[in-house]
């Protein structure tokens, strides 16, 4: 089952729900990066998922360098509890660009 | 004394993974852990199965998994057991959380959330990888 992207306001939102895991990772891996090779920015709405694990982490920071590489947006909006509990575990919530909402990301407030 | 709260075996995939962070996700919380724990001791097991299906059985789906879990007074153990050979143990190290890259957290979340883990086998046989969460007084 393949993840919604919706195009924006020059954005492109990977719509990550559900359980992100080893099953579903690779699934979020295609997701993100079929953006990436469009050279659109990207923002990746977390607020639908209930759990996600290193595989799922693992996409996004993937996805995080190759935009870094590319000089391309990329953040993290809507971010459950759950998957910033996993992001805090791994100290990655220091290093990704998160944002509450997509909206908040289009006026740059934090 | 020591009481096996239960015994799971699941086909070494990772679409069965969901059954098995179910089961756990019940135990802790029967056994009194908080919410957040609860989550946080689901991912670590979930993480070592991942890592045997992916490093032990190389994503052979037709291998399995068995997971006990076992409760004395003082914590919660959990058995994950393999029939995959010997893990090269010096090489089951976590990576060092200061480095930003894709691979290699599955170990690091298991060692920062689990109080004890260790392979109490690992020969012929499969291996037996073992994990403790303290109780809370």
């Amino acid at each position: 089952m393949s993840f919604p992207i919706e195009e924006k306001s020059g954005y492109a939102v990977v719509y990550l729900s559900g359980e992100v895991d080893l099953s579903r990772s690779p699934e979020a891996r295609k997701a993100i990066l079929s953006c990436l090779r469009k050279k659109v920015n990207l923002l990746v709405d977390l607020s639908a998922v209930a759990y996600i694990d290193s595989s799922g982490i693992a996409c996004l920071v993937e996805g995080y360098q190759i935009s870094r590489k590319r000089k391309i947006d990329f953040a993290l909006v809507g971010v459950s509890d759950n998957a910033m509990n996993v992001l805090r575990l791994a100290r990655l919530d220091q290093v990704f660009p998160i944002y509450p909402s997509f909206a908040a990301r289009l006026s740059g407030g934090m | 004394m020591l009481e096996t709260l239960t015994e799971i075996h699941i086909f070494a995939q990772p679409e069965r993974l969901k059954q098995l962070r179910y089961v756990i996700h019940e135990t802790t919380r029967q056994v009194g852990f908080q919410p957040q724990e609860q989550d946080n001791i689901v991912l670590a097991v979930d993480e070592a199965c991942s890592n045997i299906i992916r490093h032990a059985y190389h994503n052979a789906p037709d291998q399995e998994i068995r997971l006990t879990i076992f409760r004395n007074d003082h914590a919660l153990i959990f058995q994950l057991q393999d029939d995959a050979p010997c893990a090269d143990i010096a090489k089951v190290l976590p990576r060092d959380p200061e480095e930003v890259r894709p691979g290699g957290l599955g170990l690091y979340f298991i060692h920062q959330i689990m109080d004890e883990t260790a392979y109490l086998e690992c020969g012929e046989s499969g291996n037996t990888l073992q994990m403790i969460k303290y109780l809370k007084p």
